[in-house]
């Protein structure tokens, strides 16, 4: 049996803080750094929305094409992905490595949740002529949501990783700093559909 | 700029009270918004209720869910400076596009 090379169990090494920004890691920095630069990419696209829509008198009220209280569901389930991924961050910093993974799974179920109300969502609007050719209206609402879809398909896959990574002894080190950083995508997640939300569903 | 090693961190501070707060601000803020688009008044008085609505709410989990409100302030500016800039160009680029579509000129255009 081949014995693993010491260095394969040391501890990982500290990671690097720009004093400019406190305790917060190179790598918290650089996911914000990326997380503002992805912002501006789904506002471009819900400002395309904006200006197609102002200039378009005939546009219909969202309210009137869209499902409302079921999408409002799927805003609720990615609350409380929110919840769980803060409460797995929590339970990661305590070093409580059991409940961390069950949150983190959690938070990618919620994510799975979502995903499955999108794909249930599209098949109803297709099925009721809501199709991408169809209009301005339809092209954006498909391009935003399912952009967004992306994310949260990344996210889930993100979650995925790290909870396999904690389940196996690897990322609470440092203040569970790799788990923090994961939280940040996830929620940044949420906080975007949370405007998508009310600028394409809710506003008449 | 130099970057350093941190070894020691300052003890887990417990924000389990202020996330379980937070959820509940954002599902009454959630209900909130989704009651007002059903709502019969003016269209621009309901937009701009639900705009503040979803910044609020989008405020929220950028300070206590991402922990902006625990970090040093450099952070917060990295990460609130581009709005304001982003949102007055798309304020103008929004105003330019309903006016000039419609055929109608800006308010401060003389012809």
């Amino acid at each position: 049996m081949n014995a693993r090379p010491e260095a394969a169990y040391a501890p990982a090494p500290a990671p690097l803080t720009e004093p400019t920004f406190g305790t917060a890691t190179t790598g918290k920095v650089g996911m914000w750094i990326f997380l503002v630069t992805d912002a501006m990419t789904f506002g471009g696209l819900l400002l395309a929305y904006g200006i197609l829509r102002a200039g378009n008198k005939e546009w219909p009220a969202p309210t009137t094409v869209l499902g409302i209280p079921f999408t409002a569901f799927m805003t609720f389930v990615l609350i409380v992905s929110s919840l769980t991924m803060v409460l797995g961050l929590d339970a990661a910093k305590k070093g409580d490595r059991r409940e961390a993974v069950k949150w983190l799974v959690a938070t990618a179920g919620g994510g799975v949740f979502f995903l499955c109300g999108q794909v249930y969502e599209y098949r109803h609007l297709i099925h009721e002529g809501f199709t991408l050719p169809s209009g301005n209206f339809p092209a954006t609402f498909y391009v935003i949501t399912s952009f967004h879809g992306g994310h949260v398909f990344t996210g889930v896959c993100y979650l995925l990783i790290t909870a396999f990574g904690v389940s196996r002894g690897r990322h609470l080190e440092n203040g569970a700093n790799f788990v923090e950083i994961t939280g940040l995508f996830w929620h940044f997640v949420d906080l975007i559909w949370i405007l998508v939300f009310t600028l394409v569903y809710l506003i008449p | 700029m130099t970057e350093h090693a941190i070894t020691d961190y300052a003890p887990h501070a417990d924000h389990r009270r202020d996330y379980f707060r937070i959820f509940w601000v954002l599902l009454v803020l959630t209900v909130l918004e989704v009651g007002f688009s059903y709502l019969k008044i003016d269209k621009r008085v309901i937009s701009a209720v639900m705009v503040s609505l979803a910044l609020s709410k989008a405020s929220f989990v950028g300070l206590y869910y991402m922990h902006l409100k625990y970090e040093k302030r450099s952070l917060l500016w990295l990460a609130f400076l581009p709005l304001p800039l982003a949102g007055s160009y798309a304020v103008f680029l929004l105003l330019d596009a309903s006016n000039l579509l419609r055929g109608v000129p800006l308010p401060w255009v003389h012809q």
